[in-house]
């Protein structure tokens, strides 16, 4: 049990460590040795009132063929954006009014967004939230 | 069998008709619900709404829990995506055939940096929580239902808001376990906010089966669900025991999304897990792969203090119980009941137990033992302590259990325990009866009516003489009422009775052996036709030769010495015998009882044997043979007070005297 424990320890610790360098853009800090994601703009944001949000990303060490997608908190998908190149160390940006794919607004709640490199299995996730006014 | 196949075809028809392909992903808040709780369903990808049998699967099914053996708590820890944890702490208590349970959730994360209007401005705070409580009932050793009332509380930032729902599920599953089938629906009801909550529904079944060879239990589970407007899923779980220690279980859920699919890769929709259970503690972990967002596991720790249902191979066995219906009051009548049991699939018993529950389903007595199966069992109606038990329906059923893993247990016998006696009631139509005289009561009628609630088992009628002994018996085993008929006669002569007083008594014993009794007087007076019964010819052998003895009641009208012609036949009889000894020397002699003169007696005696000796002349018997005289009233063989000696008396005496 003891070692169980250890083993899920390493693989929490594994998943949050690993930032070597910092790039600062705008507002936020962009970190990661390989992709670099960061939420702009409004966390947590209302699309009720035409708020947006802006994920800032980029590539480290090469140009990379990258996808970024928002889940939910439970991982489903909600919206995705066509693949595109990131050259390398270049800031790219993405808008999303907090739509799905139906154009429906989403709910209240916790989501996920992935940048991915398609030549890698993992991406990076942050979270951003969605609150509505009442 | 039947309602096994009828349940599969039911279950097939429901994932039939579940909607399939909308897709609005993300527009349900409190969207942490979907996130599957506890490590062992979420190791057989999430196929749990037919299995449900931990307290996590209360967000499953919680009919599932109906059928919980023991109380559990159960506690979660997951390291979900994005850096999230997710927790849970549930415990469920079964009391009699229902079972109570609370549930804790809590999503959070990591402080998450704030950013306004493109301004950072520190971090937020986020969490999902939910509290749930749960009820079970197990209607049947087949069928259950539950239901969960869930508050949500979701904290982002600043905003807190609040929601109520619940989840209702019914479960199904065979005696022997190894079919179930499982329908749920959760967060039936509310919304947060603008939001509506995800509505889920879900429909499975499960397999298992038991290879005690190997000491192996195998469970297969497969269901569909959709939660809103979600796309459907497709779940199917595996798991493996082996000797009840160590567990393994793999899980597929499809989503029935392309876009989904093309998004994460081949691994995501597997699931996979391991268990290790020391006496009455388990430790569960599973593995889910999460393709471009990492990996998530969770590891449960569940502690059931009455440990974990053996699971058998049911095998059938026989029970043979009589009487059903006994009177447990030690009176000698049916106050026991014998149980024969039959097991021919195990060889090797281990275990048995006769279990005898009242009808609030508690046990009252029960008997056990190891080893050899009892030839037979009696119960006396003693419960465990002593004391016998109330009248009242009793359910019995035997258990075994032996040669590795095998189990029989009987069909459920029910026994009723009956102390009321049948109701009786006796009456008659005229207590007075005069049989074979003229009167207008020849014989009399008795009215019968013996009732009870678990049936007669038989009633007699028995006329008693005085001295108690029964003369006339009348039988029957009905319930209904009878009307019988007695004509004052006997059983044994089939004669009608002396004059006396008799007592007519009812008794009936019902089906459990109480009985009760009715008592009537009636008075038998026979009006009696006397007759004085002489026999016509009686013939004695004596010193002095054979004597002849005629009555002279035979061949004399009273008063009278002429032969009557009735008389001859006897006469004949007597001329028979005298052709027969045709040397001998015959005595004619005739006799008169003492009534009236003595020298008339003498003359009536000596005219009498003088025309019975010419009537034997006449006959052809040579008169030097024969030799006649009259007595009168001397020499009686008979007592003169008794018209019957009288008769007697008055005679004719033929003797054959021997030859010297």
């Amino acid at each position: 049990m003891k070692k169980l424990l250890f083993f899920l320890l390493v693989l929490a610790l594994s998943s949050s460590v690993g930032e070597t360098v910092d790039f600062k853009s705008g507002t936020v800090v962009l970190s990661g040795d390989t992709l670099a994601l960061a939420v702009d703009l409004n966390n947590p944001f209302d699309p009720t009132i035409n708020q947006l949000t802006r994920f800032v990303f980029t590539s480290k060490g090469k140009d990379r063929t990258v996808q970024l997608r928002v889940f939910t908190v439970s991982g489903e998908l909600v919206q995705e954006w066509p693949e595109q190149t990131a050259s390398q160390d270049v800031v790219y940006t993405q808008d999303w009014d907090g739509k799905n794919f139906a154009g429906d607004i989403v709910a209240r709640g916790m989501y996920l967004v992935n940048l991915k490199d398609s030549a890698e299995p993992r991406g990076v996730t942050r979270r951003l939230a969605v609150i509505k006014q009442p | 069998m039947k309602s096994t196949l009828t349940a599969v075809i039911i279950g097939v028809l429901f994932f039939a008709v579940l909607p399939a392909g909308a897709t609005g992903t993300g527009t349900t808040a409190a969207d942490f619900s979907k996130i599957a709780v506890g490590a062992r369903p979420a190791g057989m990808g999430e196929a749990f709404v037919a299995v449900a049998d931990e307290s996590s699967g209360m967000f499953y099914n919680p009919a599932g829990l109906g059928f919980l053996g023991s109380a559990e708590i159960q506690a979660m820890h997951s390291l979900w995506l994005g850096e999230l944890s997710y927790s849970y702490l549930g415990y469920c208590q079964p009391v009699k055939a229902s079972t109570f349970g609370l549930g804790v959730q809590y999503l959070g994360a990591p402080s998450t940096p704030k950013i306004v209007n493109g301004t950072s401005v520190g971090d937020f705070n986020y969490y999902d929580a939910a509290a749930n409580l749960l009820y079970a009932y197990r209607l049947s050793d087949r069928f259950a239902f539950g239901m969960v009332a869930r508050g949500i509380q979701s904290q982002i930032d600043a905003s807190a808001m609040t929601a109520f729902t619940g989840d209702f599920g019914l479960l199904f599953r065979t005696k022997a376990e190894g079919f179930s089938f499982g329908l749920a629906g959760q967060n039936l009801s509310g919304d947060m906010g603008v939001d509506a909550l995800p509505v889920t529904y879900r429909a499975g079944m499960a397999f298992k089966t038991s290879l005690t060879d190997n000491f192996s239990d195998i469970l297969l589970s497969m269901e569909a669900g959709q939660s809103g407007r979600d796309p459907m899923y497709y779940a199917v779980g595996l798991e493996e025991w082996s000797g009840k220690m160590i567990g393994l279980r793999v899980g597929y859920k499809y989503i029935a999304d392309e876009r989904t699919r093309t998004a994460l890769d081949l691994l995501a929709p597997w699931r996979a897990g391991v268990s290790f259970r020391f006496s009455t503690l388990q430790l569960d972990y599973a593995y889910q792969p999460f393709s471009m967002m990492g990996d998530a596991h969770r590891l449960s720790l569940s502690w059931r203090p009455g440990g974990w249902t053996t699971k058998y191979k049911q095998v059938p066995m026989e029970l043979t119980v009589s009487p059903r219906i006994f009177s447990p009051n030690n009176k000698g009548a049916t106050d026991s009941v014998s149980f024969v049991p039959a097991v021919k699939v195990i060889k090797n018993i281990r275990e048995w137990a006769l279990t005898i529950r009242d009808r609030s389903n508690t046990p009252v007595k029960i008997f056990s033992g190891k080893g050899r199966l009892p030839a037979m069992l009696t119960w006396e109606g003693q419960t465990t302590e002593g004391s016998y038990v109330g009248e009242g329906q009793y359910y019995a059923q035997f258990s075994v259990d032996g040669d590795g893993r095998k189990q029989a247990v009987s069909d459920v016998v029910e026994i009723v325990a009956d102390l009321t006696p049948p109701a009786v009631s006796l009456q008659v139509s005229n207590e007075t009866l005069s049989p074979g005289g003229e009167g207008l009561h020849e014989g009399t009628t008795f009215y019968i009516s013996a009732t009870d609630l678990n049936g007669i088992d038989a009633w007699v009628l028995q006329i008693n003489n005085a001295r108690g002994k029964p003369v006339k018996i009348f039988k029957s085993s009905s319930d209904k009422p009878a009307a019988i008929y007695w004509d004052g006669t006997d059983d044994y002569y089939n004669a009608v009775v002396p004059n006396a007083v008799y007592t007519a008594l009812l008794s009936a014993t019902d089906k459990a052996g109480n009985y009760s009794t009715a008592l009537v007087m009636c008075t038998v007076s026979v009006a009696p036709i006397v007759k004085e019964v002489v026999k016509e010819v009686k013939v004695t052998e004596t010193k002095k030769g054979l004597v002849i003895n005629l009555s002279s009641q035979v061949l004399f009208d009273a008063g009278k010495s002429a032969l009557k012609s009735e008389g001859s036949k006897a006469l004949n009889e007597v001329v028979a015998i005298l052709q027969a000894y045709p040397d001998n020397q015959v005595l004619i002699e005739g006799y008169s009882d003492a009534t009236g003169n003595r020298k008339k007696n003498i003359e009536i005696s000596q005219a009498r044997a003088d025309n019975v000796t010419n009537y034997f002349v006449k006959q052809g018997v040579a008169s030097s043979r024969l030799t006649s005289r009259g007595f009168g009233a001397d020499q009686p063989i008979a007592s003169n007070a008794t018209a019957a000696g009288r008769a007697q008396n008055r005679r004719v005496e033929i003797t054959i005297i021997k030859q010297p």
